[in-house]
C-alpha cells in the first residue's frame, strides 16, 4: 500500500469507527481489506490504537493539562471502565461462590428424595428438599432423586458422582443415573467423560464405568440421541435399545437386555462374631443354590445366590435354597436362632426400578425333599416352590418362618431373620437337615429391575449363609 | 479425552476470576478491534464473560486462556451482529471478520500490540493540549461528535475531520516510533 492508499484506508476506518460510512463506502472498505493482508494489518493496528485509547481513557493525560475553557462534560471516571467491569464480574462471581450453601438465585434443581443415601465429598447440599445450583454430589450408598426446574428428573444410583451444570445439563462422571424427562425438558443432556446423551422426552439410564469412562445408555421409553463429542457423530436410540460409547468410538445399537450390567459388584467383608454356635451352608451336609425361571439366563453367578421377582411371568425370577446340617445339635436344643445373609451388589438391573424389597424365608416341612442336590437344582425340580407362578410356594411343603426387608437402594449388608418361628422350625426338624427358601416378594415396578444377591458358600470373601444359634444347656452333641 | 467436568469448587472459581482479571483488558481490546464501536464491544464483553463462565469447565487449566476466550468472544461478536437491528450493509461481512480475527491472532502472537500501546501513550503526550482535549472528550467522556462540536465551538464536520486527522497522526506516529513507517 502506498501512502495515499493508507490515507484513504485510515479515513474509511475512522468513518467505520464513527458509524458514518455509507453502504457503498463499507463495501469499498470490505473490498480493500478482503484483497490485501497488508491493508488488514494497517486497519487492525489502527483499530487497536482506537481500542486502547478507549479502554485506557487516554490515561497519559493529567487533569491539570485540560484547558480551562473546555471543561470535561463529566467528572473524570475513575477507575477506568474495564476495571469497573472486571470488579463487577468479580463481585458477582464471588457472591455466587459465597452464597453456595443457600443458592437462592442460582439454584435450578431440588434434592427431591434420598433413600438410604450416604454421601461423600460433594459441593452441594444433600438434605431432602435442598435447592441445588452448580456443583457436584457423590453418592456412595443408596439412591438420590433430583428434580431439575426444567422438568427432568434424575435418579442417581450409588456409587455415582454427578455434576449439576444448569437446569438442562448435568455431567455423570461415574455410576448410574436413570432420567425421566418430560416434554418441558426436551433436550435435557447428560454428559459423560465419553459421550453426550441428549434426551427427547423419555426415560433412559446412563452408566459410566468408573475405570474406563465408557458410557452405556439404555432407553426404556421414547428417544434419546447419543453423541460422541470428538467426532460429533450421533446415533438415535429408541425404546429398548442401548449403546456403548468407549473412548472416541461410538458403538453400535443393540437391543437392551432385561437387566443391564450397571455397576461393578463390591465385596465387603464382614467378620463372624465369636461366642455362639454357627452353622453354615458350607458345613458338611450343607448346601446352597438358586434357581431361575423366565429369561434371561445369561446373568448367573457361581458365588452368589440371586434373588429376583420380575415383572410378569416371562420376566426373570430367582429364588435361593439353603440347607443347614443340624447333626451337631440335639433336637429341641436351640434357645435362639438367627439366619444371616450377606447381601452384595450384582451389577444387574436398576435399583430405581424397585421399591423397598421384602423377602420371605420359608422352611421346608416335607422332610423327604431335604436331600436336594445343589449342582442339579432347577426351577422345575426345586422343592417347595411353585414353578408355575412367580414367587409362589407349595403351601403343603413349606411354612413361612420369617420376613425381612432390604430398603430401596441398598444392595450391601447383612440381612436375615430371627425369632420363635425359625427356632421352632429348627427344633422340630426330624432328619437333622433344615432347608430354607429365600424368595423376594416385592416385584420390580418396571422391567429391568435390580437383581438382589447374597453370598453363597462358594463366595471368596463373604461369609456364607449362616445360622447363628444359641443352644440351651447340654444341647451340644 | 479429558473428562468434561464443570467447575463447582472454589479453586476453579478463583482460577476463573484470576484469569479473567489478568486478561480482560486485552480481550476487550481484541473485541473492540473487530467491532470498532466501543459500546458494541462492551455488550459483547458482557455476554462473552457469562459464556466463558458457563463453559469454563471445558477449559483445561494451564492451557492458553486468552486464546480460548477469544474463540468464545469471536462467536459472541457474530451473534451480537445478528441480534443487532442494523442492516447487513452497515458493517463488514462475517467472512471479513474471520480474516481480521486471523490477523489479530498473528498480531497477538507477535506481541505487536503490546509495543504499540507503549508507544501510543508517548505519541499522545506529543499532541497539543487542544488536540488532547478532543481525544479526551471522545474517549474519556465518550462524547459524540455533536457533543464535542458544542463543547469546542467547532462544526460537526470540522470535529469529524479533526478526529480523523488525530487518529491518523497517532497511527503514523506509532509506526514511525516503531520504525516500521
Amino acid at each position: 500500500m502506498n501512502d495515499s492508499d493508507t490515507d484513504h484506508l485510515l479515513e474509511l476506518a475512522h468513518g467505520y469507527i464513527e458509524g458514518s460510512l455509507t453502504a457503498e463506502q463499507i463495501a469499498e472498505l470490505e473490498v480493500i481489506l478482503a484483497g490485501d493482508p497488508a491493508a488488514r494489518r494497517i486497519y487492525l493496528d489502527f483499530l487497536h490504537d482506537h481500542a486502547s485509547l478507549h479502554w485506557d481513557h487516554v490515561t497519559a493525560l493529567g487533569d491539570e493539562e485540560v484547558i480551562e475553557d473546555f471543561p470535561p462534560l463529566r467528572a473524570r471516571r475513575f477507575p477506568p471502565l474495564w476495571q469497573i467491569f472486571a470488579a463487577a464480574a468479580l463481585i458477582s462471581l464471588l457472591a455466587l461462590v459465597a452464597t453456595r450453601p443457600e443458592p437462592r438465585d442460582t439454584s435450578f434443581a431440588t434434592m427431591k428424595k434420598t433413600e438410604a443415601a450416604q454421601w461423600e465429598s460433594g459441593t452441594l447440599p444433600t438434605a431432602e428438599g435442598a435447592r441445588l445450583g452448580t456443583g457436584e454430589i457423590e453418592l456412595i450408598r443408596g439412591l438420590a432423586t433430583i428434580t431439575f426446574d426444567s422438568g427432568a428428573e434424575v435418579v442417581l444410583e450409588a456409587p455415582a458422582r454427578l455434576s449439576l451444570v444448569d437446569a438442562m445439563n448435568c455431567v455423570l462422571e461415574r455410576g448410574t443415573a436413570v432420567a425421566e424427562v418430560g416434554e418441558s425438558a426436551k433436550g435435557f443432556t447428560i454428559r459423560t467423560p465419553s459421550a453426550r446423551v441428549i434426551d427427547y422426552g423419555t426415560r433412559f439410564a446412563v452408566n459410566v464405568d468408573s475405570k474406563s469412562g465408557a458410557t452405556q445408555t439404555q432407553v426404556f421409553d421414547g428417544l434419546v440421541e447419543v453423541e460422541e463429542p470428538e467426532s460429533k457423530k450421533r446415533i438415535a436410540l429408541r425404546e429398548g435399545q442401548q449403546a456403548l460409547v468407549t473412548g472416541a468410538s461410538l458403538g453400535g445399537i443393540s437391543e437392551g437386555v432385561e437387566e443391564g450390567t450397571w455397576s461393578n459388584p463390591e465385596s465387603p467383608v464382614r467378620p463372624k462374631e465369636p461366642g455362639t454356635r454357627f452353622l453354615t451352608t458350607a458345613d458338611p451336609g450343607g448346601a446352597d443354590a438358586y434357581v431361575w425361571g423366565g429369561k434371561p439366563t445369561t446373568h448367573t453367578s457361581e458365588t452368589l445366590l440371586l434373588l429376583k421377582n420380575g415383572l410378569g411371568n416371562d420376566a426373570p425370577h430367582r429364588k435361593a435354597f439353603l440347607r443347614f446340617p443340624l447333626d451337631s445339635i440335639a433336637p429341641g436344643g436351640i434357645a435362639a436362632a438367627r439366619l444371616e445373609l450377606r447381601f452384595t451388589p450384582t451389577g444387574w438391573g436398576l435399583a430405581s426400578h424397585l421399591g423397598d424389597s421384602e423377602f420371605t424365608v420359608y422352611g421346608l416341612i416335607d422332610e423327604t425333599l431335604d436331600e436336594w442336590d445343589p449342582t442339579s437344582l432347577t426351577w422345575s425340580n426345586a422343592p417347595g416352590h411353585e414353578p408355575a407362578g412367580g414367587n409362589a410356594v407349595r403351601k403343603d411343603q413349606v411354612r413361612e418362618i420369617g420376613r425381612f426387608t432390604v430398603p430401596r437402594g441398598i444392595q450391601t449388608g447383612s440381612f436375615g431373620i430371627d425369632g420363635e418361628a425359625l427356632q421352632a422350625f429348627l427344633n422340630a426338624d426330624g432328619n437333622r437337615r433344615a432347608t430354607l427358601l429365600v424368595i423376594r416378594e416385592t416385584p420390580e415396578t418396571r422391567g429391568g429391575g435390580l437383581v438382589h444377591a447374597f453370598a453363597s458358600s462358594r463366595h471368596p470373601n463373604l461369609a456364607p449363609p449362616t445360622l447363628e444359634l444359641k443352644l440351651s444347656e447340654g444341647s451340644e452333641k | 479425552m479429558s473428562p468434561d467436568v464443570p467447575h463447582p469448587d472454589p479453586d476453579r472459581t478463583e482460577a476463573f476470576l484470576r484469569l479473567l482479571a489478568d486478561h480482560e483488558r486485552r480481550l476487550a481490546l481484541y473485541v473492540t478491534g473487530l467491532v470498532a464501536c466501543p459500546q458494541d464491544a462492551q455488550d459483547v464483553m458482557q455476554e462473552g464473560k457469562i459464556i466463558m463462565w458457563r463453559q469454563f469447565h471445558q477449559f483445561e487449566l494451564g492451557t492458553n486462556f486468552p486464546a480460548w476466550a477469544r474463540k468464545i468472544l469471536f462467536y459472541q461478536i457474530l451473534a451480537h451482529r445478528r441480534r443487532s437491528k442494523r442492516d447487513r450493509s452497515e458493517h463488514l461481512s462475517d467472512r471479513l471478520l474471520e480474516l481480521l480475527s486471523e490477523e489479530s491472532e498473528t498480531a497477538i502472537r507477535e506481541q505487536r500490540w503490546e509495543r504499540r500501546e507503549k508507544v501510543l501513550q508517548e505519541c499522545v503526550t506529543k499532541l497539543s493540549p487542544e488536540h488532547r482535549e478532543i481525544l479526551e472528550l471522545r474517549y474519556r467522556d465518550e462524547a459524540s461528535i455533536e457533543g464535542i462540536s458544542r463543547r469546542t465551538e467547532r462544526t460537526e464536520g470540522a470535529v469529524y475531520r479533526l478526529l480523523s486527522r488525530l487518529r491518523k497522526n497517532l497511527y503514523l506516529c506509532v509506526e514511525k516510533e516503531l520504525g516500521t513507517a
